[in-house]
């Protein structure tokens, strides 16, 4: 159980520093140039593609965009979701943010 | 085994325009728009004008002067003591936050047809509304540790979503 008591989701645990960054990359229409999601997933102390690798193509997927950048597209955003209230992310209030900084 | 380059599946067109705007062009391209989405998409962390430098690809000058407008309009605070070293977060408080938070699911529920933003919405009343709205809830909340009322979950079959209710 999460911290607020809710079932553990279905599928790949992103942990929640990958959770983290799953809300950003939601937050920010659901895709990104995969330059700026690898220096986002620095920032979280892990890799990008071996993130891709861990949760699975069919939930997060590398493509190519039209001028050739990569882009890295989130594809199941239910389970994105999901995660992401498990770990209290969705809107992250004071109380959340809190804990989080600890 | 990761994709190779050549065997990456093409992005549709339509999603295109969307890559590199913030909130799908409502407001424009702007720097301060950029700064404002990178922001709210992360509010975890603590935020130098070099990583927004880097993120947004926009000049230092043009990246201060956001900050600079951010801080007086209460969304960030510097929380750094060494003005030379600034160090932003966001204000968590702030109702515009979490306004902008659900803005940017709202995008892409429009754009893609999905309910991200009543998700979150749910979460939020769950966790910051509902004890000031229905008080007699707070008595019965939905951790299920003092429920005195019936409890139920249920999966929606289309979207896939589960929603978690407590009754009276």
């Amino acid at each position: 159980m999460s911290k607020c008591n809710l079932p553990t989701p279905d599928g790949p645990d992103p942990d929640e520093g990958g959770a983290i960054f799953l809300g950003w990359l939601k937050k920010r229409g659901g895709m990104r140039r995969i330059q700026d999601c690898q220096r986002k997933c620095k920032e979280n102390g892990f890799e990008a593609r071996d993130f891709i690798n861990a949760m699975g193509q069919e939930r997060i997927c590398l493509y190519r965009a039209g001028g050739g950048d990569k882009v890295i597209k989130l594809e199941d955003l239910v389970w994105a979701d999901q995660w992401m209230t498990y770990y209290d992310l969705e809107v992250p209030h004071h109380r959340h943010w809190t804990r989080l900084k600890k | 085994m990761f994709m190779s380059g050549k065997k990456l599946p093409k992005l549709p067109e339509e999603l295109e325009e969307y890559l590199n705007k913030p909130y799908g062009g409502l407001f424009g391209n702007t720097v301060l728009a950029q700064v404002v989405e990178e922001i709210i998409a992360d509010p975890t962390m603590d935020y130098r004008p070099r990583y927004l430098e880097e993120m947004t690809g926009k000049r230092p000058p043009s990246i201060r002067e956001a900050l600079k407008t951010l801080v007086r309009l209460g969304l960030i605070e510097n929380i750094s003591s060494d003005v030379q070293h600034p160090v932003y977060r966001v204000v968590v408080e702030s109702k515009k936050f979490v306004a902008l938070s659900l803005l940017a699911y709202a995008v892409i529920d429009d754009r893609d047809g999905t309910d991200c933003m009543d998700t979150a919405i749910q979460d939020y009343y769950n966790s910051s509304l509902r004890a000031k709205v229905e008080p007699l809830a707070i008595a019965m909340n939905y951790t299920g540790k003092w429920t005195i009322g019936g409890e139920y979950s249920e999966r929606d079959t289309d979207s896939g979503y589960v929603t978690f209710a407590a009754g009276a």
